[in-house]
């Protein structure tokens, strides 16, 4: 085992003036700065990683990017423990803790290895034939444990997440030599030019070579002011030429303080998008090729040249490209002993004279036969591609995989981009550009270092400036086969490392009729994981198309998603954490509830009292506290939320008329009518008040998560239907503060507050509104109630919201008032037998089903959704229907949900309970529930099902209080 | 819940300073909604008379004469039946309601206590609005422009010169400081990859 630090002066990432300390696999390892996990690794000659996803088998570093399937570690400890980190990607830090994945006690002694004994046994979707009798979810759970990779934190992520959204005219995607020259004519041509690149320095695969006109594009994208973002990976194009971005700004990977900035989204609308993401190289397929020592032969020399690592000393190359000549060479000059050539192509070339000049072994159309070796390499056997003729053995420690190049087209092919097949080099290239996203360079298919940058650089002053863009001259990328694969047995013949899917299983796949890509995709599994079948989905489409007679081109590709590379969750919730969550609305008398001891709850979006508990009294015992304290004097409570709306016009009331159930345009002024808003398909949305303030000007009342939605249909039926009536909606709920005062003593205690007494209720009857004011504040006043007492809707100014509570409040003792929240307001309106829009409805409810079916009936003019409401399933009987319930016993409070049903579970259910409570009024309990044919079932026994419990209840009249509905008119008992 | 939820509800509201940027709550701004049918109707005409100025165009904000020299009016262009009022004092809502009475082709809908405005000044400001979502958000003088930051619906047009005015719906005035005090708490103006 002999992979270790090159002698200097080769590694021109690297600082080697300073040490850097991490440790893997709880020991202390040592690399420079510039390294990344897997070069330092390597250079401490660790070869064992990890353990494979389903069969255990060991793995090593197989790549030096992105594109790693094997080298999977995962990061930190404790809350900031990231899973399934590339270790080719994750740039070493001091301090750094890392591990392997999937493996039990060690790597090196993995237990869950005898997978690999029964790997015969074990191929694709053996799971789903074997584990399906007598139940796949007895199998499951053990299933599951044994398979995956890394472990995530159950812990609270501390490091926070920083969003960017920005605009530009230009963005270039990789900093190669093709993305340099596309900006540097970008910018160079006027243009607002952003580049971004994956890795922390600019330059690509050119990069690590100290090549001088690189060097000299990166002076000049300096010198033009080019916005240039490093360690920042473009994961996906979104609708409108939005392309969003990962920064990293600081790895996972150490303690440190609390709310850390570690990554960064950026958010990119472009103009024009230029892709130059290069390309990956593509391995070969050959017996026991993830064997730790066998990795692509681009990575060997990156760490060579880069990191100064020797990943091994005596190497053999597989190749399928001049290319792998090409590295043969430059790692014999860095003093490694590079052994054979083993060349899967029939042709002789310019470069195999070359390299035997050098003393290597070629073989010409020959392929690797055998690894010899298990934690590590210690050996190939190599035999003619034909499989017949002499077998030779070659001692060596380092197999490299030069199998071809796959253009990275994920940006062009998520933009809607087509593909096509490059026989010649045997690669999917882009057909054409797609939708405002150009390909250059490598991803292009443009592989000739001179062409790739002239084609680059006309593409981006074309951008720039409206000008022709230029054909891409697509070639240089020399001549490869398709397959690679040899029919041989012994070893398995891995296509997708990361998934442990093989040869044998595309060839299962295909003989059982998988022959989609996408269904092979999903039946082997090739494709998927972290690195979404970067090294792997040409050779499955490829080997699938032989299998099945098809050529490359007419097998296809799986569809390129988003994201380009794993994302953490922490990402995409960026600051929407916490209180930042999503957007809650603050109430303008919060000050005035938290200084009452409000307990706080989020209802509609809006931040509100759920109820006022005294010392040690819990929320519900608060609730029915206050509820009958409503009952038995008065109450206060914060109705801000209630949504509100102005509509103005000479067509506001004709307007109302077709938007709710009842008629609005019978209305006097001053006047109030409950009403129900549906959709066209007749299904109930929402509800609320309408008031008529003047002839042309209507104030509505909405539910409290309502307003919105309400104000939205009402502006697209204007705009879209009803194009021709004159109305204005404006929404106002931040307008006015809503001081709902409700109970027998509600009266008095506005009068005693100094209201005016045209508000009394013999005066003001129930469903009507006043203007009035109050010491010169305005108010719009509104006798309604969802309680079910005597109730004033005292709406005024937000600013003065809390002014009018503690106003109140400071008389409050004299009528024995309570503040309420909206826990005692679902009581009571429970008990009143009121719905709520979204708790007792839902997408299917229509009014007849909640007992506004006379209204229906009653109203002749056309409303939005009458027409649904005739349909004959509208009208069925059987329909689900609001009924009341009571438990059978007495004592039982019915589970919201528990569902109704004759029978035990599996079978129909006649319907489930919507809202339930413990009745203030009554003491005992009482809940709301749709059921089948329900206003027919009253006095009927139903048997509820909740959780394995069965609870019987009667079905009964509502409401439980106040039938009659006398105390809301201010006359029922005091 | 996070620091801001435990903040007091009035510190939720109070300014918001950093290096080079500071955001602070307007205090008694006067906000009213124009609505209006038809550009050519007598409600727009006596707007223009009780204001002195025509309404702005299409994503335009104009100055009203100043009422105290120091905070002139602005009329800023919501939509193409909508535009809104923003005065430091309540002289041209008043005279607004006066003149706009016996007209019934618009109406005047005061809202100076549903909307919040934010003032925003200093150079680290397009950056802050970056990072809080809004592309575009930065109004050049004479314009005005809505769109989401901290993903709630804002308008944006220039106050005093190098200063931003941000309407917001009052109740989601605090989401937004509070998503301001997030951002800064992390220095977006020093940070390497800040946008240009």
């Amino acid at each position: 085992m002999t992979a270790g630090r090159l002698a200097l002066p080769v590694g021109t990432r690297l600082d080697r003036s300073r040490s850097i300390h991490f440790t893997f696999n709880a020991r202390q390892y040592s690399g420079f700065a510039g390294d990344t996990l897997a070069s330092a690794l390597l250079a401490n000659n660790v070869r064992l990683i990890g353990r494979s996803f389903k069969l255990h088998r060991p793995r090593g570093m197989y790549s030096c990017g992105i594109e790693e399937p094997c080298g999977i570690v995962d990061l930190g400890v404790g809350a900031r423990r990231t899973p399934n980190a590339r270790a080719s990607v994750v740039e070493l830090q001091e301090g750094l803790i890392a591990r392997s994945v999937n493996c039990w006690p060690s790597a090196q002694w993995d237990l869950g290895a005898i997978t690999s004994w029964f790997g015969a046994a074990l191929p694709a979707g053996f799971y789903y034939k074997t584990f399906k009798w007598p139940n796949w979810h007895w199998f499951e759970p053990a299933i599951r444990r044994m398979a995956g990779l890394g472990t995530g934190s159950l812990e609270r992520d501390p490091d926070t997440y920083d969003e960017v959204a920005v605009n530009t005219e230009v963005l270039v995607v990789g900093a190669g030599i093709a993305g340099l020259g596309a900006a540097v004519a970008a910018a160079e041509a006027g243009a607002q030019t952003l580049l971004l690149t994956s890795s922390p320095v600019l330059g690509g695969a050119l990069g690590w070579r100290s090549d001088q006109e690189v060097e000299a594009l990166i002076a000049q994208c300096q010198t033009l002011g080019i916005k240039i973002l490093t360690r920042t990976t473009a994961f996906g194009i979104y609708d409108h030429n939005l392309v969003c971005a990962r920064q990293m700004l600081n790895e996972p990977t150490r303690v440190d303080e609390e709310g850390r900035l570690s990554e960064c989204l950026w958010k990119i609308r472009a103009r024009a998008i230029i892709a130059a993401t290069g390309a990956f190289e593509r391995p070969l397929v050959f017996p026991d090729n993830d064997r730790p020592g066998v990795m692509l032969a681009q990575a060997a020399e990156k760490y060579a040249l880069a990191y100064g690592v020797a990943c091994g000393r005596r190497v053999v190359i597989a190749a399928n490209s001049d290319h792998g000549y090409a590295i043969g060479l430059t790692l014999r000059r860095l003093g490694m002993e590079v052994v054979a050539i083993v060349d899967r192509r029939p042709d002789s070339l310019v470069q195999a004279d070359q390299a035997g000049r050098s003393g290597i072994v070629v073989r010409n159309n020959a392929a690797i036969a055998a690894v010899r070796g298990r934690r590590a390499v210690r050996g190939v056997s190599i035999a003619p591609a034909t499989g017949i003729g002499q077998i030779e053995h070659f001692d060596c420690d380092l197999i490299l995989s030069a199998g071809g190049f796959a253009p990275a087209v994920h940006l062009h092919s998520q933009a809607g981009g087509k593909l096509r097949w490059l026989a010649e080099a045997a690669m999917f290239v882009p057909d054409g550009v797609a939708p405002d996203v150009y390909s250059v360079g490598a991803c292009a298919g443009v592989f000739a270092r001179g062409e790739a940058l002239q084609h680059a650089m006309d593409v981006g002053a074309a951008l720039a400036r409206p000008g022709v863009l230029p054909p891409a001259p697509v070639g240089g990328a020399g001549h490869a086969l398709a397959n690679t694969h040899i029919s041989r047995k012994g070893g398995k013949q891995f296509i997708d490392l990361q998934n442990d899917v093989t040869a044998d299983d595309v060839c299962l796949a295909a003989r059982e009729n998988y022959r989609s890509v996408e269904h092979l995709k999903r039946y082997t599994t090739t494709g998927m994981g972290t690195d979404q079948g970067k090294t792997s989905n040409v050779n499955a489409l490829v080997l699938m198309g032989d299998e099945t007679g098809r050529a490359p081109p007419a097998v296809g590709t799986t569809k390129f998603r988003p994201p380009f590379a794993p994302i953490t969750m922490g990402l995409f919730a960026g600051r929407r954490v916490d209180a930042l969550y999503r957007p809650l609305k603050r109430l303008p008398a919060e000050g005035w509830h938290e200084a009452r001891g409000a307990v706080f709850e989020e209802y509609g979006g809006w931040w509100r009292p759920a109820a006022y508990p005294l010392a040690g009294e819990s929320v519900e015992a608060a609730a029915l506290r206050e509820a009958i304290g409503v009952r038995a004097g008065a109450g206060i409570f914060d109705g801000t939320p209630l949504g509100k709306l102005e509509v103005f016009g000479p067509d506001a009331a004709a307007f109302l008329d077709l938007m709710y159930v009842g008629s609005v345009s019978t209305l006097g002024v001053g006047q109030a009518r409950y009403g129900l808003l549906l959709n066209e398909h007749g299904v109930l949305v929402d509800d609320g008040i309408v008031a008529r303030l003047e002839e042309c000007r209507f104030w509505i009342n909405t539910t409290s998560g309502g307003a919105e939605r309400t104000a939205a249909a009402f502006e697209e039926w204007l705009q879209c239907e009803y194009i021709g009536m004159r109305v204005l909606i404006t929404p106002v709920t931040s307008q006015w503060a809503n001081v709902t005062v409700a109970g027998p003593s509600a009266w008095e205690w506005l009068k005693a507050a100094g209201f005016d007494s045209a508000l009394a209720p013999s005066r003001l009857k129930h469903m009507s509104i006043a203007n009035s004011n109050l010491e010169g504040m305005p108010l719009r006043v509104l006798r309604a109630s969802f309680s079910g007492e005597l109730g004033y809707e005292l709406n005024v100014p937000a600013n003065q919201g809390r002014a009018v509570f503690d106003r109140l409040w400071t008389l409050g003792g004299r009528f024995n008032s309570v503040a309420y929240g909206i826990e005692a307001l679902q009581i009571m309106r429970i008990e009143k037998g009121y719905i709520h829009i979204g708790t007792d409805t839902d997408g299917t409810t229509l009014p007849a089903d909640i007992g506004f079916g006379r209204a229906i009936e009653r109203k002749i003019a056309n409303f939005v959704g009458r027409r649904s409401l005739f349909r004959p399933a509208a009208r069925d009987p059987a329909r689900l229907q609001l009924v009341a319930l009571v438990p059978a016993d007495g004592r039982t409070l019915l589970p919201v949900g528990a569902q109704i049903a004759r029978a035990d579970p599996p079978c129909r259910t006649e319907g489930h309970v919507t809202s339930s409570a413990m009745s203030a009024a009554l003491g005992r309990p009482i809940s709301l529930a749709m059921l089948a044919r329900g206003s027919a079932r009253r006095g009927e026994r139903v048997r509820l099902h909740h959780l394995g419990h069965v609870i019987d209840a009667e079905v009964v009249t509502a409401p439980f209080v106040d039938p009659e509905g006398i105390r809301l008119l201010g006359s029922g008992p005091r | 819940m996070a620091a801001i939820d435990r903040m007091p509800a009035v510190d939720r509201m109070s300014p918001v300073e950093a290096p080079g940027m500071r955001v602070w709550v307007a205090q008694a701004m006067h906000v009213a909604s124009l609505r209006y049918f038809d550009l050519n109707g007598a409600f727009v005409r006596a707007v223009d008379g009780a204001l002195g100025t025509p309404l702005p165009g299409v994503q335009c904000a104009t100055q009203v004469r100043p009422t105290d020299g120091v905070n002139p009016a602005i009329l800023a262009w919501r939509s193409p039946t909508e535009t809104v009022l923003l005065s430091a004092d309540d002289a041209p809502l008043a005279a607004l309601l006066t003149h706009t009475a016996a007209v019934n082709d618009g109406c005047v809908v005061n809202q100076t206590d549903g909307m919040t405005v934010l003032r925003a000044g200093g150079e680290g400001i397009a950056d802050l609005f970056a990072r809080m979502g809004g592309q575009g958000v930065l109004p050049n003088a004479g314009e005005t422009r809505r769109s989401r930051l901290a993903n709630v619906p804002v308008q944006a047009m220039q106050g005093h010169p190098g200063e931003v005015l941000l309407l917001i719906e009052r109740v989601y005035a605090a989401h937004v400081l509070g998503w301001i005090r997030a951002v800064i708490d992390r220095g977006p103006c020093a940070r390497p990859g800040s946008p240009t």
